[in-house]
């Protein structure tokens, strides 16, 4: 920043000596130096005062600066990313616990049992006077927890056309109607059986087996798979049964749980539950209850998996 | 596959303490209900006079039953569910198709308990040897006032100031079926039984054919197809006619040669019995008297005594007026009147009282 007068006026050589207005123009001039000089003085202190940051000098003030500046230095930035590289490291290890004991040591699931099948009869033949038709015996089916009677019936259920080119299977099932009677039904080509009906025959229909080509079912093969339980419901005989699967265990000396959520019909809680195999990657369980569409939760645990 | 035995402990225990006899059934819910197991049996083997073959209680809907199932105990209701559960007090104050819809509630086969189911077990009783006594005299027996059970008012046996029902089971094995703790209790006394199946119209005897009346799918209704008048001649269940309507009241029988009630009187294909007095002492005074082969029926539908003496005295209840539903064995006010035989046909389709209800049976 320059002066106001950075060279003093030289006093002309025509002037008279020591006349007082030859002096107080360079007097003058002097002075507006001098008022800069403070001005900018001032300044420069109040600078210098502010920059102290409230401490006593600014030796002090440097001293601090030095201090927080050391405080953010490679070194304690390497410590600062070492700690947070071990807490992020930390964190994925719990994760990593949290979603093993969740999906392995200790692992949970829903399944419904159902619970159905035939007591005695419910025979299912080819009917001999009507066209792709099948009759049925008087019988005893169970569901819902209990037993009911099937009535007989000849031509009870017709069996569909099969157009294609391939063998197809359809199911013979029983289902209760609007009236609570268990009646004989069989699926369309390609469906399965409405939900709460007891699967009681499969029956396998060769290509081109039409009312033209075979009104008699003789191409059709039928093949009994009613679960017959003589005893229901005291003793089963072919349990009802299911597998959940598990993610796969390190070994099979896993424990399990269980909840029954609901059931149909007939006393059922844990104890029902009867544990028949356990593998690293699944187990079964059976039935030991007449109840009917048994809502099961369960778990299986093996903490030190 | 192992067998697994079914871990149902209240049946278990049940079917255990009584040698099987009793069992547990549930409902459409899951409810429990004590039944006792009727196995068929022939109708030779409790009496000649009732023809020969397979009782006709367990047939229904065309097909012979192998067992019935009746209610241990006389019903209740809970949670729209007719059960029959020990030491409760039964449901009362209900008309015919209250009892008859609370039972057919608890699912497919289950029924309130029907006329002829009654008469099965009234002659297996009989034949038996021994007439159940039960709760005839206020909460105690008449015939034996020291055989008393639990009375729902905690009041004392005898006491007559009060209603006198008793707790379902509650009285001595005296009071069951069989004189033994798995028998059927109270099927003498407590409450009368509406018992579906049975009806009187203007006199003329109505019934549902065998045991249908067991079916949920039969039509109970005071218009139904399903009652039949019995033929005085041949004994066959016909269709009844009539001019008028019930609902109108000017129901006239017009069936030829069937079947009729009377308290009095000597009218043809009429029996007669004054009503209040002994099922046992009917009569059949007719100018054209009820042939043997209709009495054979009517025997086998507990509508004319398999005896003339031994029948325990039961009483018959009568009213010729209008449409009357049977109901069957008696209350606590019946005293000796009371009884497996006892009839009464007195009860509009409509009444209700503190001494009537029903017991739940269920036919597989």
């Amino acid at each position: 920043m320059a002066l106001p007068h950075p060279n003093i006026s030289p006093i002309p050589n025509n002037e008279p000596d020591a006349v007082p207005s030859l002096w107080n123009t360079r007097y003058q001039e002097i002075d507006e130096n001098f008022a800069d000089h403070e001005s900018r003085l001032a300044a420069r202190e109040t600078e210098l005062n502010n920059a102290r940051g409230g401490k006593a000098n600014l030796a002090a003030r440097l001293t601090e600066m030095d201090s927080n500046i050391g405080a953010t230095s490679v070194d304690m930035q390497n410590a600062t990313a070492a700690a947070l590289k071990f807490a992020l490291d930390q964190a994925a290890l719990a994760n990593y616990s949290v979603r093993a004991l969740r999906e392995q040591a200790q692992q949970e699931g829903v399944v419904t049992i159902k619970n159905r099948g035939i007591v005695k009869g419910c025979s299912v033949s080819k009917s001999t006077t009507a066209a792709r038709n099948l009759n049925i015996t008087s019988g005893v089916c169970f569901a819902n927890g209990r037993a009911y009677s099937v009535s007989d019936g000849n031509n009870a259920a017709s069996v569909p056309s099969n157009i294609g080119s391939s063998s197809v299977v359809v199911y013979a099932y029983l289902f209760q109607d609007a009236n609570g009677l268990w009646r004989l039904a069989v699926t369309p080509i390609g469906t399965t059986v409405p939900d709460g009906a007891i699967i009681i025959y499969n029956l396998t229909i060769p290509a081109n087996s039409t009312d033209a080509t075979d009104p008699n079912l003789t191409g059709v093969a039928m093949t009994d798979v009613r679960r017959i339980e003589a005893q229901f419901p005291q003793l089963l005989n072919s349990p009802a049964s299911v597998s959940p699967a598990l993610q796969t265990l390190g070994a099979n000396d896993y424990s399990l749980s269980f909840d029954v959520v609901s059931a149909d019909g007939a006393p059922c809680d844990s104890r029902h539950i009867v544990v028949a195999s356990r593998t690293t990657n699944g187990f079964s369980v059976y039935l030991a209850s007449a109840a009917d569409n048994v809502v099961l939760r369960w778990r299986a645990s093996k903490l030190n998996n | 596959m192992p067998s697994i035995f079914v871990k149902d402990d209240l049946r278990a225990s049940v079917e255990a303490a009584t040698g099987g006899k009793v069992t547990v059934l549930y409902t459409a819910s899951g409810q429990p209900s004590y039944m006792n197991v009727i196995p068929k049996f022939n109708l030779e083997d409790i009496d000649a006079g009732l023809g020969s073959g397979v009782h006709p209680a367990f047939i229904v809907g065309g097909v012979e039953k192998s067992e019935l199932f009746i209610g241990t105990y006389q019903g209740i209701n809970k949670n729209g569910e007719f059960l029959s559960l020990p030491g409760v007090d039964p449901t009362v104050s209900q008309n015919f198709d209250y009892f008859a819809n609370l039972a057919r509630a608890n699912g497919p086969g289950w029924h309130a308990i029907s006329s002829i189911e009654f008469t099965a077990l009234a002659l297996w009783c009989w034949k038996n040897g021994y007439m159940p006594r039960g709760n005839s005299n206020y909460g105690r027996s008449s015939d034996a006032t020291w055989e008393t059970g639990r009375r729902a008012d905690g009041g004392t046996p005898g006491d007559t100031s009060a209603t006198g029902r008793t707790l379902t089971g509650s009285g001595p094995v005296s009071w069951r079926h069989d004189n033994s703790v798995g028998g059927i209790a109270d099927l003498c006394g407590n409450i009368w039984e509406w018992s579906p199946g049975l009806r009187v119209v203007q006199g003329e005897i109505q019934v549902i054919a065998n045991n249908d009346a067991a079916l949920n799918a039969t039509d109970l209704s005071a218009t139904s197809s399903a009652w039949k008048a019995i033929d005085g001649d041949t004994g066959l269940l016909i269709n009844p006619t009539f001019t008028g309507s019930i609902a109108g009241g000017d129901y006239v029988p017009t069936t030829p040669k069937s079947v009729r009630y009377n308290t009095s009187g000597t009218a043809n294909y009429t029996l007669v019995r004054t009503s209040g007095q002994s099922f046992e002492g009917m009569t059949n005074p007719g100018s054209t008297p009820v042939s043997a082969a209709a009495l054979t029926v009517l025997k086998k539908y507990g509508l004319f005594p398999v005896a003339s003496t031994g029948l325990g005295g039961d009483g018959f209840y009568l009213n010729v007026e209008g449409e009357r539903l049977a109901a069957r064995g008696g209350s606590w006010g019946s005293a000796a009147l009371s009884g497996v035989f006892a009839l009464y046909l007195s009860y509009a389709r409509s009444y209700t009282g503190t001494s009537l209800g029903s017991r739940p049976a269920f036919v597989l």
